[in-house]
């Protein structure tokens, strides 16, 4: 089964994007994070239904053209082992 | 109804009995003190504050007293305790230091207390009705810029609280005219700058090296009560040999500085978040460096103007 991911509590962040850069701020933690815009991008994604890291590499291979695969695909693990760190997303299988 | 520190009679004497309840900005403090030394440095750095005449029974905002330990201390190499609220949160300074030690005391009372506002640690200084906002940074000279354009007209909000109410949709700087304290070379770069900055004494090796105050200004204390309009960030940097150089900061870098460097911004949760981001929003934001108080304050002045008259602008239908 793979994993799917989900945004958390998208809804209830409060967000500011100056810039490249995204600052959130989540109520049930009480933290404010600054995401880059690739991972603003994902979680934005991650917000509006599950998803899996396939079809989230799949999705965002089309736009990331300065990446090979294999890079692209570490790039995206990080940014989703941050996310799941900051308690944005969590995962369901 | 109430009396200017300067014209209170027996100060000493309401000092060692009942307190004196002074008013700076929003906040009322009750102060106890069995070291009347303090009384005459009162006079000279607080003398517009009003004090509650002894029939107004308003509750204060903090009670602090200032007294002498009991023992031995109290004869050989004295020292002098602040109490407030049953806590004793510094641990004794010299007597002599007291005045300092009362300043702290101020400091520490409304960052630990005044949750009702959001408290940026910043200097805020006004001039038509619109505030430059400088957060501390540490050994920027922010102090020693916010003593000079205060002699040179501005009117002090404060040197250390950026006091905002986060749910007021103008966010706008509430005064707490308080003396601002120059650090070593500072003091004697304020004493030569003018001849009408009131100077406290220099208080020796203090926990922060040598300290001395400067009175806000009589205009200062006494609109205590009008609060101003965001205007702009300026995180100066004192840089000896420096030409003055303003750079333009990005809104992003701003708010980390700004939120990382406020007493209670975590504290104050979304509501802080929504306020430091709209002040961001509003608010252009610079870098500064300089070297000579004389040159720079044309300079700030002149950026002063373009950002009130694009918030005239903005305000016009």
């Amino acid at each position: 089964m793979p994993i799917y991911w989900q945004a958390t509590n998208y809804t209830e962040l409060m967000q500011e994007t100056w810039d490249e850069e995204t600052f959130i701020f989540n109520p049930a933690s009480g933290h404010t994070h600054v995401l880059n815009a690739a991972a603003a991008e994902i979680l934005a994604i991650l917000a509006t239904t599950p998803t899996s890291t396939d079809q989230l590499f799949a999705s965002l291979s089309d736009e990331i053209i300065d990446l090979d695969q294999a890079q692209l695909s570490e790039a995206l693990n990080q940014q989703l082992s941050q996310l799941h760190t900051m308690g944005l997303i969590q995962a369901n299988s | 109804m109430s009396t200017a520190l300067k014209d209170l009679p027996a100060l000493e004497e309401r000092l060692l009995g009942r307190g004196i309840k002074f008013q700076t900005g929003p906040f009322l403090i009750h102060l106890h003190s069995d070291h009347t030394g303090i009384a005459e440095q009162l006079r000279e750095l607080y003398p517009y504050a009003p004090v509650l005449d002894d029939g107004d029974k308003r509750p204060s905002d903090f009670t602090v007293n200032l007294h002498r330990p009991r023992g031995i201390r109290r004869w050989w190499r004295p020292q002098v305790q602040m109490r407030t609220d049953a806590q004793t949160p510094f641990l004794p300074f010299p007597l002599d230091h007291a005045f300092p030690l009362l300043e702290w005391s101020y400091n520490w009372c409304i960052a630990t207390q005044a949750h009702q506002f959001l408290m940026l640690h910043s200097a805020v200084i006004e001039k038509d009705g619109v505030a430059l906002i400088m957060p501390a940074q540490p050994g920027s000279g922010k102090s020693t810029l916010c003593a000079a354009l205060m002699l040179r007209g501005w009117r002090l909000l404060s040197d250390e609280f950026g006091l905002l109410r986060p749910t007021d949709p103008e966010l706008r700087l509430h005064s707490l005219p308080r003396p601002i304290p120059l650090k070593n070379e500072s003091i004697e770069v304020i004493r030569n700058f003018s001849d009408e900055a009131v100077l406290g004494p220099t208080f020796k090796k203090t926990r922060k090296g040598d300290v001395a105050h400067v009175m806000a200004s009589k205009e200062s204390q006494l609109r205590g009560q009008e609060s101003a309009l965001p205007g702009w960030f300026l995180f100066p940097k004192y840089q000896a040999g420096q030409a003055n150089s303003f750079e333009k900061l990005a809104r992003g870098w701003t708010f980390l500085k700004v939120s990382n460097n406020s007493f209670n911004y975590k504290l104050q949760g979304a509501r802080g978040f929504r306020a430091v981001a709209d002040l961001v929003n509003r608010c252009p934001s610079y870098a500064l460096q300089y070297s000579d108080l004389n040159s720079v304050i044309p300079d700030i002045e002149k950026l002063h103007q373009q950002i009130c008259s694009k918030i005239k602008e903005r305000a016009e239908p």
